[in-house]
């Protein structure tokens, strides 16, 4: 078995949130890795944390209240989190980009297309004005979008959600960069163009080299794209593992409760099948594991004390005490 | 997948709320309290506030000096232990004037606010929720009020009328009103469009309902801290009108008016303009910080 | 954009009329007869009577009025009633000094409004901020006659670095300018402040940090850029006022502007005076509305073209 290196490495991030009275524990805990050349997909509903993993990878927690309070993450082997403010900022647009979730409001309304591509060049490549132009106006291109010059000198208002979505994608992987992060970046957009964007993403990732990391609560989107899986819950990862283990083979209960909730073609039942309960307010977590309030399989040890990682083999993971109950190695 | 029959047949029940969580309770009021209190500058502006309306109510009857007490054996002076601040050219103590000069103020800025606030609020109310002809032609008149500078429109008002601190009251109460009419017509538009607003409309309610049981409500915010706003800007509108001659007559131990007798001996007297002005900034400084204080516990927007 | 601005202007007409026709009546309604007043005391009523005659004050009002308007259309502004010399002559001297006054005091107030809010705004919280806005919240609190009379005494009196009174040289500009411009600093620097923080809570600016720009230029080329249009509102209202504020300043430092000229024609009761120097207060701050107007057009990108 060939063992791809891992790109991205995340060990133990804990990310908190210092409120004045509280203090909003969003990622307690988190254990990621991310292979060169794949693509991971991080999933888990509103709050549990995924997009905060996000910006604690890309150090964009400035103007917010949040900290990494502990924890490591290695680029390729480099330490990420305990560096120099300008050596994260220079990482960010060249070594790691992200595209977000509204693509309406993420682009600067009063400057040109052009010149925001322009902007990403010039800041990581001492080249230039004219060849960093083309370069943004060929990355422009390479995402189908059609006219692309015209496109150039137009500005945001002018262009739909679909094509702003590109131009994000354009100046994500400008620089070429080892990691793209997804936040959710088709939920915005109507489902076809969904589809355009999620194959545009793969193409790129297999002419660039890029990893991509893609966070979503889509289930349907994760079977479509993604190699690996992550699933969080209240700020943990409760299952992870290549994306046939944890289709075929589901373990954690919340990870059945997400599948079990499609809708399915040809399922005629009533009702639709729910998570009963709600996710926990992070001002009153409950004790020992977090699913365990909403759980069917839940006895005792789950509400006392958390579960680690058992490993199910072929680098499937999950934190469950169901797995000790089975004999699973932990 | 045998297992998820489990999920469908055994539904887990909502899990219980612990006491601590059902404990914290947060009401809007209580939020706004909070994020008040808070805000130390403000409170310690509120404190002040209520400090000058205490002097304002009792003390008149509790200053040392007449506000007309003449001494010319003590004109000029510094301030000393007899006199606080000091005493003017007529050897009247300006501790004592100043203090009653609190009084006259205080009551300027609220009785002048206040009316422009009721009738601002009218305007905009009406204005706004009826629209069409009454609209443009408030909006017309606002507009027209707001192309002069304010204090251009108080000295043109007060030409008018005459001198004197009531038709200062009027001329601060006019312009303030176009202000006011501008807010609450804003926030009218804003509600008239509301959900909560449209169902009363369907369920029948009468306009005036609508309007002093809906809409006004909204309104309440944005109008309590503009009209701690205005309070400050017109304390400062009064005092300059006074200080031109044109607002308090003498004796009035008005600020302003103080600060025009002591321009004549500033060169040698530091105090006889240091004080009135000190005592016109610190109230009107309170009533800014007030403001602000009470505009950002009122934003809902306006989170951690 | 041609198109745009010709309807601001067009626009500008109808507000023009009433404020032209308000000035009119308004000033009417001053309580004293101008005409007693020109005759001088010792007067008899058939003078009076001539002097109101000679003035056109016999005429009924409409008629007042069209003459009035007539002659404002051929830039006769009428005769002072104080100093009987054209409103036109006693203008033009004193328009010079109170134009070169608010545009000084304009610039450096919204150089430094600017700059405090910017540098509050993005120290949210800490303690530049509380240090800008405490400082943003004293100017406006600050009496502009109290604060003129403070630096007199420390800077013309004590010091005699500058001018005390008049328009004679440049430093004779700087005190009267410091005065002016406090409290138009302080409110564009809390304007600024405001936007900024709005500003920066939008999408893009978390896009342009997470292409790695540096944080200056995410402030001023990202966030800052799109604060402008507000700014700049601000800084056009600013200026309305700056005419207003005028009024006081210039009776402290005793400069010879349009300001003290007001005082002294509300007090005569100088009909034409007053209705011109209101007009042209007016008018300055209708087309400096304008002005904002079209430039706010050119800055937002969605106007112009779209």
């Amino acid at each position: 078995m060939e063992t791809t290196k891992n790109i991205l490495e995340i060990k133990n991030l804990h990310t908190y949130f210092y409120m004045d009275d509280t203090t909003i524990k969003s990622v307690d805990g988190v254990d990621i890795e991310l292979k060169e050349g794949s693509t991971l997909g991080i999933v888990g509903e509103s709050g549990s944390g995924k997009s905060v993993t996000a910006l604690s990878i890309m150090g964009l927690l400035m103007g917010t209240r949040g900290k990494v309070a502990e924890g490591d993450i290695f680029l390729d082997g480099k330490d990420i989190v305990h560096i120099d403010e300008d050596d994260k900022r220079k990482l960010r647009g060249s070594q790691i980009s992200m595209i977000f979730q509204e693509p309406m409001t993420s682009l600067n309304p009063v400057m040109t297309i052009g010149d925001q591509l322009l902007e990403c060049v010039l800041q990581h490549e001492t080249i230039p004005k004219q060849e960093a132009y083309q370069k943004a106006q060929d990355m422009l291109a390479l995402t189908g979008v059609p006219r692309v010059e015209k496109m150039m000198k137009e500005y945001p208002f002018q262009l739909s959600g679909g094509q702003r979505q590109r131009v994000m994608i354009a100046m994500a992987l400008v620089c070429k960069p080892k990691i793209l992060i997804a936040d959710e970046p088709t939920t915005a957009l109507d489902v076809t163009i969904q589809a355009q964007i999620l194959d545009l993403m793969n193409n790129l990732k297999k002419e660039i080299g890029t990893s991509i990391i893609f966070i979503t609560h889509d289930l349907g989107v994760v079977a479509e794209v993604c190699d690996y899986v992550a699933v969080m819950y209240c700020g943990r990862i409760v299952e992870k593992g290549d994306v046939y283990s944890i289709f075929a083979n589901t373990v954690h209960p919340y990870t059945k409760g997400l599948l079990a909730s499609i809708p399915k073609l040809g399922d005629h039942s009533v009702e639709l099948t729910t998570i009963p309960g709600n996710v926990p307010n992070p001002k009153y977590m409950p004790k020992g594991c977090k699913f365990a309030p909403r759980c069917a399989y839940a006895f005792d040890k789950c509400q006392e004390e958390e579960p680690d990682f058992y490993d199910l083999g072929n680098g499937h993971l999950c934190k469950c005490w169901l797995c000790e109950k089975k004999g699973g190695a932990s | 997948m045998s297992e998820d029959k489990n999920l469908k047949t055994n539904p887990v029940a909502a899990p219980a709320v612990s006491e601590a969580e059902k404990s914290d309770i947060r009401t809007p009021t209580s939020e706004i309290i909070r994020k008040f209190k808070k805000q130390r500058n403000s409170v310690i502006a509120l404190i002040f506030i209520l400090f000058l309306l205490l002097i304002s109510i009792v003390g008149n009857s509790l200053v040392p000096f007449g506000i007309n007490d003449y001494d010319y054996s003590a004109i000029l002076q510094g301030p000393s232990g007899a006199h606080l601040f000091g005493t003017d050219e007529f050897g009247r103590d300006l501790f004592s004037r100043i203090i009653c000069g609190t009084r006259i103020s205080l009551a300027v800025g609220l009785s002048a606010v206040t009316v422009g606030a009721i009738c601002g609020t009218i305007l905009g109310l009406l204005s706004g929720y009826y629209g069409g002809f009454l609209d443009s032609v408030v909006m017309r008149i606002c507009d027209t009020l707001f192309a002069f500078p304010g204090i251009i429109l108080a000295i043109a008002i007060v030409a008018i009328l005459g001198s004197g601190l009531y038709n200062v009251v009027i001329a601060v109460a006019v312009f303030s009103t176009p202000t006011f009419a501008r807010i609450v017509r804003a926030r009218t538009l804003a509600l008239k469009e509301s959900v909560f607003v449209q169902a009363a409309i369907n369920l029948g309610a009468s306009d005036s309902r609508i309007l002093f049981r809906h809409i006004l409500p909204g309104a309440i915010p944005d109008i309590i801290v503009q009209y701690t706003m205005s309070i400050g800007s017109s304390i400062l509108t009064a005092s300059s009108l006074s200080f031109l001659g044109m607002g308090a007559q003498p004796p009035t131990p008005e600020w302003g008016l103080l600060l025009s007798n002591g321009r004549a001996y500033m060169v040698t007297t530091l105090h006889t303009t240091l004080f009135p002005g000190l005592a016109i900034f610190l109230t009107v400084l309170s009533f800014n910080i007030l403001g602000d204080g009470l505009r950002d516990a009122l934003d809902p927007k306006l989170t951690d | 954009m041609l198109k745009y601005t010709c309807r601001r202007i067009l626009g500008m007409i109808p507000t023009l009329i009433i404020v032209v026709t308000c000035v009119f009546f308004f000033v009417r309604l001053i309580p004293g007869d101008p005409a007693r007043l020109v005759a001088g005391d010792q007067a008899t009523e058939a003078d009076v009577v001539a002097v109101r005659v000679q003035l056109g004050l016999d005429q009924p009002v409409p008629v007042q009025y069209v003459k009035y308007v007539s002659g404002l259309l051929h830039g006769d502004l009428g005769m002072s009633l104080r100093t009987k010399r054209p409103v036109t002559e006693e203008i033009s001297t004193r328009y010079g000094n109170t134009l070169e006054l608010t545009f000084i005091s304009l610039i450096w107030s919204t150089i430094v409004g600017v700059l405090f809010g910017v540098w509050s705004g993005t120290h949210r919280g800490k303690w530049q901020d509380y240090l800008g806005m405490t400082s943003a919240v004293s100017g406006i609190s600050l009496p502009a006659f109290w604060v003129g009379f403070l630096l007199i005494m420390a800077f013309a009196v004590k010091l005699r670095w500058f001018p005390t009174t008049g328009a004679s040289s440049l430093s004779s500009f700087v005190l009267p300018s410091i005065t002016l411009g406090i409290s138009i600093a302080a409110v564009i620097a809390r304007f600024t402040r405001s936007s900024i923080i709005e500003v920066l809570k939008e999408d893009y600016i978390r896009t342009a940090r997470a292409k790695g720009l540096k944080e200056k230029v995410v402030i001023w080329k990202h966030a800052f850029r799109n604060s402008l249009l507000s700014v700049v509102t601000v800084v056009g209202l600013q200026f309305g006022f700056l005419l207003g504020g005028a009024v006081v300043v210039e009776a402290v430092f005793a400069f010879p502007g349009l300001g003290s000229l007001l005082i002294q024609s509300v007090n005569f009761r100088d009909y034409p005076t007053i209705q011109s120097l209101i007009l042209i207060f007016s008018l300055q701050f209708i087309i400096i509305n304008l002005i904002v107007d079209v430039l706010y057009a050119v800055l937002n990108p969605e106007i112009k073209l779209g």
